[in-house]
C-alpha cells in the first residue's frame, strides 16, 4: 500500500504534510522528515540525513527496528590508527578516521555515547575474542531474528541475525560490533557528534 | 502446568451464519507457548474465551490435562486469564490486586504473601507492590495483569492481545520480556494476536486461523518458509509475500500483457501438473535484481524506490501487479530504471488458483512433510 502511495505521489505533485508514527512511512514517502516530540521539532532533514545523522539519541531511537543500541563508552587512549574504548565492560580498540580522532580530542570529557544498529552486531564463533555476554532472549521474525544479549558489563545489546541460526536462552555468546557505521553522541546533552563513515553515496536520494 | 487439547471445537452463534469457530483440532504440549494468529473475526478470541469458560461451546471438547472441562466452571478449570483491558481494581494496591483471587479461593494469608512475592520477583514488579493502579504506566499495568493471571499457578495461561494497544517501543520491549519469562517458567501458554511478528517471536508453534478454521499449525519458521496455503503465505512476513496470478503459455509462466515471463522447468512442471494457471508467491528478499541481463531473467521497469536506511525496497510494475523486492542498501537504483529480475526455484511458492493450497512436488510428496503429522516431541 505504502509503495503504491509513493508510486502515485510522483504523478500528483501536490504539496503534502503527512503525519505518522511509523518511521518507514516517513522515510519512504517524505522528501523531508520533521521529527517531533513533546511539541518540539528535534530535527528536519532528508530521510537519509535523519537516519544516518540523527541530531540526538532520541531521534536515532525513533528510526530503525529493532531499535539502535546506545551504549556509554569511556575513551582510554588514542593514536592515529585507533581509539581504545572501555565499553560493555571490556576494552575495545576501534579504528576510526582522523576526523573522529580530532573530534574526540576536542571533547571536554572522556565519556561518550556510542550508537550502533542491531544489524551491525555480528555473533562470533565460541572462543573467539570480541565482547562477551549471555543470551537474554531470542525472537525469530521470519527473514531475520532478534537476539537480546546481556553483556558482561551489564548493558543490554540487540543483534539482528539470519533466520537459520537459533540460540538458546542463557547461552554464552561472543559478538563484535562493526565500526563501519558507529554514531557518536555527547554524553551529557545526547547530541550528535559524528559518525564513523562519511561516504557521499549514503546521501544520494533515489 | 498441563497440556491442552481441543477436539473439533465449534462455536455457532446463529445457524444462518458460518461457524465462528469450525471444528478446531489443536493439541498443545505441556509447557508449550502457542499463538493463535489471524485477522479480526477469524475466531481466535472466541476460541480463547471457550477455553476460559467465558463462552459456551456448541460442539467438540476441551481438555486441560486429561480432564474434560466443557461443563466446568471457569474458576475451576485451572486457567489464568490476562485480557487486553486489564481491569485492575483501582482502590486496591497492586499487592492486593494480586492477592484478591487467592483470598477468594480461601488460600491462607502466609501462602498468599509467599506467592505474591514470588510472582512479583518473576515479573520484576516488586517495587510496584504498594502502589495503586492509577500511577502505573501501561507497561507496568500489563505486567501486573500477567502477574495476576499467573499467581494462581494455572495449568494454562491465556493471554488475549496483551500488547496490542501499547506503543511500538513498549510493545517490542514487553515482547522480549514475555519471551524471556516463558523461557524461565515454561507455563503452558496461549496468546491471541493479530500481529504476525509477535506470534513468530513468542511462540513455539503458531496456529494460523481464518474464518473460523485452522489454516496451519507449526513452528514459526515452518509457517513462514512453507506456508500451507495462499492465506498463510500472505499473512506472515513483513514486507508481505508478493502473490499474483500467472498463466502457462508456450512453455512459460507469464502475467498476460506484461513483460513478466518465467521459463517452465521440471521443478515447476512437477508442481503444476496439467494446470493452465496458478498463483505465484515470492518473498521480497527472494527477488534478485540486476542492472544487466542474467540467465533466466526477464526485463522490467522500476516504478518506485524506497530508501529505508539499512534496507532498500524496489517496486517493478507488471500491469496490475507491483512486485516489491528488498535489496541490500549498497545497491542503488532509480525509479524509471530498466532492470532484470530472476528468482531461485526454491524461493518460488505455487498455490492452486481455486483452493489456494500450496502445490508441492506431486511425484515426491511425502506424508511426513504434511504439517498435521509433524512430530513435535522435540519441543518438550
Amino acid at each position: 500500500m505504502r509503495a503504491e502511495l509513493k508510486e502515485m505521489r510522483g504523478q500528483l505533485g501536490t504539496t503534502t504534510i503527512y503525519v505518522t508514527h511509523d518511521y518507514l512511512e516517513a522515510m519512504s514517502l517524505g522528501d523531508r522528515v520533521a521529527v517531533i516530540n513533546h511539541g518540539q521539532i528535534l530535527q528536519v532533514g532528508a530521510p537519509e540525513e535523519v537516519y544516518f545523522r540523527p541530531a540526538t539519541v532520541e531521534v536515532a531511537q525513533l528510526f530503525g527496528d529493532p531499535e539502535i543500541n546506545i551504549i556509554e563508552a569511556k575513551i582510554q587512549s588514542k593514536n592515529r590508527e585507533a581509539v581504545r574504548f572501555q565499553m560493555l565492560g571490556e576494552n575495545w580498540s576501534a579504528s576510526v578516521s582522523e576526523d573522529i580522532g580530532s573530534m574526540l580530542d576536542r571533547l571536554s570529557t572522556d565519556t561518550i555515547q556510542v550508537g550502533f544498529r542491531p544489524a551491525d552486531v555480528e555473533i562470533l564463533a565460541n572462543g573467539k575474542s570480541g565482547f562477551h555476554g549471555v543470551v537474554y532472549s531470542f525472537e525469530p521474525l521470519g527473514t531475520k531474528s532478534v537476539l537480546t544479549i546481556d553483556s558482561v558489563g551489564g548493558q543490554r545489546v540487540r543483534a539482528l541475525v539470519d533466520s537459520h541460526r537459533t540460540f538458546e536462552v542463557d547461552r554464552r555468546i561472543n559478538f563484535s560490533v562493526s565500526t563501519r557505521s558507529l554514531i557518536f553522541f555527547d554524553r551529557d546533552n545526547a547530541r550528535y557528534l559524528a559518525r564513523s563513515s562519511q561516504t557521499e553515496e549514503e546521501y544520494s536520494h533515489g | 502446568m498441563a497440556e491442552l487439547v481441543l477436539k473439533k471445537l465449534t462455536k455457532v452463534y446463529t445457524p444462518a451464519q458460518p461457524p465462528a469457530v469450525d471444528q478446531l483440532d489443536l493439541a498443545i504440549s505441556d509447557g508449550e507457548f502457542v499463538a493463535l494468529l489471524g485477522p479480526s473475526g477469524c475466531g481466535k478470541s472466541t476460541t480463547l474465551r471457550m477455553v476460559a469458560g467465558l463462552e459456551s461451546i456448541t460442539d467438540g471438547e476441551i481438555r486441560v490435562g486429561s480432564k474434560l472441562v466443557n461443563y466446568v466452571h471457569p474458576k475451576d478449570r485451572g486457567v489464568g486469564l490476562a485480557f487486553e483491558n486489564y481491569a485492575l481494581y483501582p482502590p486496591l494496591k497492586v499487592r492486593d490486586n494480586l492477592a484478591f483471587n487467592l483470598k477468594a479461593h480461601g488460600v491462607n494469608g502466609k501462602e498468599i504473601a509467599k506467592r505474591v512475592k514470588e510472582i512479583a520477583r518473576t515479573l520484576r514488579i516488586e517495587e510496584l507492590l504498594d502502589l495503586k493502579p492509577v500511577v502505573l504506566s501501561s507497561g507496568q499495568k500489563q505486567r501486573v495483569n500477567m502477574a495476576r493471571a499467573m499467581v494462581r499457578r494455572p495449568a494454562v495461561l491465556l493471554l488475549d492481545e496483551p500488547l496490542s494497544h501499547l506503543d511500538a517501543r513498549l510493545r517490542v520491549e514487553l515482547r522480549t520480556e514475555i519471551k524471556r519469562l516463558h523461557a524461565e517458567q515454561r507455563f503452558t501458554t496461549i496468546i491471541v494476536t493479530h500481529d504476525q511478528l509477535e506470534a513468530m517471536a513468542l511462540a513455539d508453534r503458531v496456529a494460523v486461523m481464518n474464518e473460523g478454521k485452522l489454516q496451519q499449525f507449526d513452528t514459526p519458521l515452518e509457517v513462514f518458509n512453507h506456508p500451507a496455503n495462499e492465506f498463510v503465505a500472505g499473512f506472515l512476513g513483513e514486507p508481505p509475500m508478493n502473490i499474483f496470478r500467472a498463466v502457462i503459455d508456450s512453455g512459460r509462466l507469464i502475467i498476460p500483457d506484461t513483460q513478466f515471463s518465467l521459463p517452465l522447468n521440471t521443478f515447476l512442471e512437477n508442481r503444476l501438473s496439467s494446470r493452465k494457471e496458478v498463483k505465484l508467491g515470492i518473498r521480497p528478499w527472494g527477488i534478485r535484481i540486476s542492472a544487466i541481463p542474467v540467465e533466466g531473467s526477464f526485463v522490467g521497469k522500476i516504478t518506485v524506490v524506497e530508501n529505508l536506511g539499512d534496507e532498500t525496497r524496489v517496486g517493478v510494475r507488471y500491469g496490475e501487479i507491483l512486485l516489491m523486492s528488498s535489496i541490500p542498501v549498497t545497491r542503488r537504483y532509480q525509479s524509471g530504471q530498466q532492470v532484470y529480475l530472476s528468482f531461485n526455484d526454491e524461493d518460488l511458492n505455487l498455490f492452486d488458483v481455486t483452493t489456494g493450497a500450496r502445490l508441492s512436488d506431486s511425484e515426491n510428496e511425502q506424508d511426513s512433510d504434511r504439517w498435521e503429522n509433524r512430530d513435535v516431541a522435540h519441543l518438550r
